[in-house]
C-alpha cells in the first residue's frame, strides 16, 4: 500500500543498506557491508566467523564463535563468552572494574564479585601469560585462582 | 525443534529450507488422520470453538491482527504483513482473518507429527490468547506446546526485561543517521552484554550495494527476525563501527513480556517481503511491542517511511519508555579521554601505539598515576583501532595491547570515564521533515519560494542529536516565484544530498565528501536553466579548537540539459569553508571557485555566509548571503527563511 509513494527516495536505500542489512547469511554484517569500502576510517571492523572453535586469541578481528541462530536468553557458556571478548575482557581485568567482568562474574555464579575482581585484577598476570595466550588457557587460568 | 531448521539453512540455504518445511507442513495436512490415535478426536467441540470464534467475530479483535500482521488494504480488506506460506495455517490465511483463526483452532487438535512442530509450539502467542478467549479445555488438546515454550525461555532464566536499542549514526557516514534499531530481552540473572538481542533485516548474499538498494526498495528480499547475544552487536556497533547505543528501556508487565516473546518464537524462521522504506528493520519490530501492549497500536503510527528514529519516538509518545541509557561508542570514549589529556600526552599516546616509544615511555612521564592510567586506557582503545584499521600487524598489536594492559594493571583501580558527559539524546533531535518559507533577492531580482523536505538534516540545521556538521537529505523541492518574471518555477529538488565533514587530527585521518543529486537551476552568465545534476567532491576537514571547523574539497559537477552542447555542461574547482557553532548560532563562511572547460567556457565564484539561530529544537531562522560572479556577470543574493520541523 505505501509501497507505491517509494520512487522519490530511490537511492535512499542505497545509502541506508549498512542500516537495515543484517547478518542472517552467518557471516559477519561488517564483512558483508563494508565490501569494496577499505580505507575509509570510521567502518572498521569486518567481524568474521570463526566457526565453532571456542579458542580465541588477542585478534580484534576474531568473531563470534558460532551461537546458534534462535532466541536464547542469557547465554551461559563461560568458553565461548571468553573467546568472544578476549581483547575487552583483558582490558577490565587489567582495570579490575567493568562491564565486561561483572558479565563473567555472572557467568560464573560467583557470589562476592567485587573480591573475585579484585583477585582478577591482582593476578593479571597469571591469567594473561603472554601475548598469544588463547581463550581456553585463559578461563583455566581464571579457574585456578578463583579456586586458590 | 527450531534448530533442526538453522541447520538446514545453514548448509542448504533458505530455499531448500522453504521446500522442505512446505513439505512437512503438506505431510503434517494430509497425513494427520495417521497420527490422530492417542486422544479421541472430538469434532463436535472442535466445531463448537470454530462457532464460537466466528460468532464472536474473535477475528476482528485487534490483537489477532497484531500478532498475525494483518493490516486493513485500501478496498477495506485485510492482508497479512506476513509472506510466508509457514505463517499462516488457513490456505488464504494472508488475506483471511476469519480462515486463519478457524485453520488455528483445527490445527491445535491436530497430533504432533514427528519433526514438526506443534502448532501449539509453533505459534505460541496465538496458543495462549486463544485458549483464554475460547476457553478451550486443554485435556483434548493433543499436544502442550507451552511446555516447549516454557522449558526453553522460563525454565533456567526469568526473562526481566525488553529494551529497544538504537545504534546512532557513525562518524563519516551521514546515511548512518538513519540508524537502525533492534530489541533485546534480558534475563534478572544475567547482565544486559548477555541479553539476547532480536534483529529484523533482510537475509541475502548480494554483497552490490546499489543491487541491494534497488531490490530491496520493492521488496525482493525476504526480512528474517535473527538473534545473537547482544556483546556481539556491541562489538558490531560500538567497537566496530564507532556507534554511540541507546538503550530504551521498555516498562512491559511481566504478562506483557511473555507475550512478547511468545510473538517472537512465532515469528522465529518465518519470513515477510522486506522494504527498505517502510515494512524495514525498525517497522518490523514494532509488531513485538504491539503484541506486548496491543492497546498502543504503534505499527499504525506511520505514514510514508519509517525512518528508525521516528519509531523511539513514537514508542516514547506511547508511554513505552521507562528509562534511557547511553552507551559511547569507543569512539566517543577515546574523544573524552583526549580531552583530558595535554597535547605532548595524547602525541605519547599515538607514539607508543604506533611503535615510536616503547610503552615504558609512559611510566617515566613525570606524571600523577591518574593521568598515566587515562595514557593508558586511551592507548588501550587507540591500539585496537589502529589494528583494525591494518595500519599496525596482528603481532605489533598483539605485544603493544599485552604491554599497555600489564602496565596499566600496576596501576590499580580507577574509573577514567565516570564523568563523561551523556551527549543529547537522538529522540530530542529536531523532527525529519521541514518546511521552509523563504523569501530574497537572487538573478532574476526580489522572489519568494516555498521547500518541503521530506527527511532528514541539513548542515545548518540544530545539530543535536546528530554527528556535527554533516547533511543527509532525501527528498527536498523547492518552488520559487520570481515577482518581476510572475512564473514560478522549480528552483531545485534534490533526490539526494549529502554532505560529510568527519574531523580530521593526529589520531584519525577520515575524507570528506559530498554527493548530490537531483534537479537545480543552473546559471550560465545571466540565465537559469533547468538540469539534472550530479556533483561529486571529497577533500579533508579539521576542528580548529572546540567551535571551529574549516574544510578543504575538491569536486566536479555534471549538469544535463539540451542547452548545453552535448547535453552536459562539466565543472571542476574546489571549495573551502568555515563552520562556527556557538549554543544556538552557526554560522557556516564558504568560498567556491568552479571552472567550466568546454561549451559555455567560464569561471564561476560563489563566496559568502549562512547563519541560523535556534529559536527551538523544531523552529529555526536562517539568513544567507552571497557574492556571485558567473562569466562576465555579477549579483548578491540575499535571503531569508524560516524553518519549521515535523
Amino acid at each position: 500500500m505505501k509501497k507505491v509513494l517509494v520512487a522519490a527516495f530511490t537511492i535512499c536505500a542505497l545509502f541506508s543498506v549498512s542500516s537495515l542489512f543484517a547478518n542472517n547469511s552467518g557471516v559477519g554484517l561488517g564483512a558483508v557491508v563494508f565490501q569494496g569500502k577499505k580505507g575509509k576510517v570510521f567502518e572498521v571492523l569486518a567481524v568474521t566467523t570463526n566457526g565453532t572453535s571456542y579458542t580465541s586469541t588477542f585478534a580484534i578481528t576474531s568473531g563470534t564463535s558460532g551461537y546458534k541462530d534462535g532466541l536464547v536468553i542469557g547465554v551461559n557458556v563461560v568458553d565461548s563468552y571468553v573467546a568472544d571478548n578476549m581483547d575487552n575482557l583483558a582490558t577490565d581485568i587489567a582495570k579490575g572494574d567493568g562491564e565486561y567482568l561483572d558479565a563473567l562474574a555472572t557467568l560464573m555464579k560467583v557470589e562476592d564479585k567485587s573480591a573475585f575482581k579484585a583477585k582478577l585484577q591482582q593476578n593479571f598476570t597469571k591469567i594473561y601469560t603472554s601475548k598469544n595466550v588463547n581463550s581456553k588457557e585463559v578461563v583455566a587460568n581464571i579457574r585456578d585462582i578463583q579456586n586458590s | 525443534m527450531f534448530s533442526s531448521y538453522i541447520i538446514f539453512k545453514k548448509r542448504y540455504g533458505l530455499r531448500a529450507v522453504l521446500l522442505l518445511t512446505l513439505a512437512a507442513g503438506l505431510f503434517l495436512f494430509s497425513g494427520s488422520a495417521l497420527f490422530s490415535q492417542t486422544i479421541e478426536r472430538d469434532d463436535e467441540y472442535i466445531e463448537s470453538l470454530v462457532k464460537k470464534a466466528r460468532e464472536e467475530k474473535l477475528y476482528t479483535d485487534p490483537f489477532w491482527n497484531t500478532i498475525l500482521h494483518y493490516k486493513k488494504t485500501f478496498s477495506g480488506n485485510y492482508k497479512s504483513l506476513v509472506d510466508d506460506p509457514e505463517f499462516f495455517l488457513a490456505p488464504d490465511g494472508k488475506i483471511n482473518p476469519s480462515a486463519e483463526m478457524e485453520g488455528t483452532i483445527r490445527a491445535f487438535f491436530k497430533e504432533k507429527a514427528e519433526d514438526t512442530d506443534h502448532a501449539t509450539a509453533k505459534f505460541s502467542a496465538r496458543y495462549k490468547w486463544l485458549r483464554e478467549k475460547l476457553h478451550i479445555d486443554t485435556n483434548k488438546i493433543p499436544y502442550n506446546g507451552d511446555k516447549d515454550f516454557l522449558s526453553q525461555y522460563y525454565e533456567n532464566v526469568n526473562p526481566s526485561k525488553a529494551l529497544i536499542v538504537f545504534p546512532a549514526g557513525y562518524m563519516n557516514s551521514p546515511a548512518s543517521m538513519y540508524g537502525h534499531t533492534f530489541i533485546i530481552i534480558e534475563s534478572d540473572s544475567g547482565s544486559r552484554l548477555m541479553a539476547s538481542s532480536v534483529n529484523y533485516a533482510a537475509s541475502t548474499d548480494e554483497q552490490f550495494g546499489p543491487i541491494f538498494a534497488i531490490r530491496g526498495l520493492f521488496g525482493a528480499y525476504k526480512g528474517y527476525y535473527s538473534f545473537l547475544p547482544y556483546f556481539t552487536k556491541i562489538k558490531e556497533y560500538s567497537d566496530g563501527e564507532m556507534r554511540d547505543m541507546w538503550e530504551y528501556e521498555l516498562n512491559l508487565t511481566p504478562d506483557e513480556l511473555e507475550m512478547m516473546i511468545r510473538h517472537i518464537v512465532e515469528m522465529e524462521n518465518i519470513y515477510s517481503d522486506y522494504f527498505f522504506i517502510d515494512e524495514n528493520c525498525s517497522y518490523n519490530l514494532l509488531f513485538l511491542i504491539e503484541a506486548a501492549r496491543p492497546e498502543t497500536a504503534i505499527t499504525d503510527s506511520f505514514g510514508i517511511g519509517v525512518e528508525p528514529i521516528n519509531t523511539i519516538r513514537v514508542t516514547r509518545d506511547k508511554g513505552l519508555i521507562s528509562s534511557r541509557e547511553y552507551r559511547p561508542s569507543v569512539f566517543s570514549k577515546m574523544k573524552y579521554l583526549r580531552s583530558l589529556l595535554t597535547g605532548t600526552e595524547e602525541k605519547m599516546v599515538r607514539h607508543v601505539c604506533r611503535g615510536k616509544k616503547d610503552v615504558s615511555a609512559i611510566e617515566e612521564m613525570d606524571l600523577s598515576d591518574e593521568k598515566k592510567i587515562i595514557m593508558y586506557d586511551l592507548a588501550a582503545d587507540y591500539i585496537k583501532f589502529l589494528a583494525i584499521k591494518r595500519e599496525i600487524t596482528e603481532d605489533e598489536y598483539k605485544s603493544r595491547f599485552m604491554s599497555i594492559l600489564i602496565n596499566r594493571n600496576k596501576l590499580g583501580r580507577h574509573d577514567t570515564l565516570k564523568d563523561m558527559p551523556i551527549p543529547p539524546a537522538p529522540e530530542d533531535s529536531h523532527k525529519s521533515r521541514r518546511f521552509t518559507p523563504e523569501s530574497g533577492y537572487g538573478l532574476k531580482g526580489w522572489y519568494s519560494q516555498l521547500s518541503y523536505r521530506q527527511s532528514v538534516h541539513h548542515l545548518m540545521d540544530p545539530d543535536e542529536g546528530y554527528n556535527l556538521n554533516s547533511q543527509i537529505i532525501f527528498g527536498n523541492i523547492s518552488a520559487r516565484y520570481y515577482y518581476d518574471e510572475k512564473k514560478p518555477i522549480l528552483q531545485r529538488f534534490d533526490i539526494i544530498d549529502i554532505i560529510s565533514l568527519p574531523q580530521s587530527d593526529a589520531f584519525f585521518t577520515s575524507p570528506c565528501y559530498e554527493f548530490k543529486t537531483g534537479f537545480i537551476q543552473n546559471v550560465v552568465e545571466d540565465e537559469d536553466i533547468l538540469s539534472y545534476w550530479i556533483k561529486g567532491a571529497s577533500g579533508l576537514s579539521t576542528l580548529l579548537g572546540e567551535h571551529v571547523q574549516v574544510y578543504f574539497l575538491g569536486g566536479m559537477k555534471f549538469y544535463f540539459a539540451p542547452e548545453y552542447s552535448g547535453n552536459t555542461d562539466f565543472h571542476a574547482g574546489g571549495e573551502a569553508g568555515m563552520l562556527v557553532s556557538l549554543g544556538p548560532w552557526k554560522g557556516h563562511f564558504f568560498g567556491n571557485y568552479y571552472y567550466v572547460p568546454a561549451g559555455y567556457k567560464r569561471h564561476i565564484i560563489t563566496a559568502g555566509f549562512s547563519e541560523r539561530l535556534k529559536i527551538t529544537q523544531n523552529v529555526s531562522l536562517m539568513t544567507d548571503y552571497s557574492y556571485n560572479r558567473n562569466m562576465d556577470h555579477s549579483w548578491h543574493e540575499v535571503s531569508l527563511n524560516f524553518n519549521l520541523y515535523f
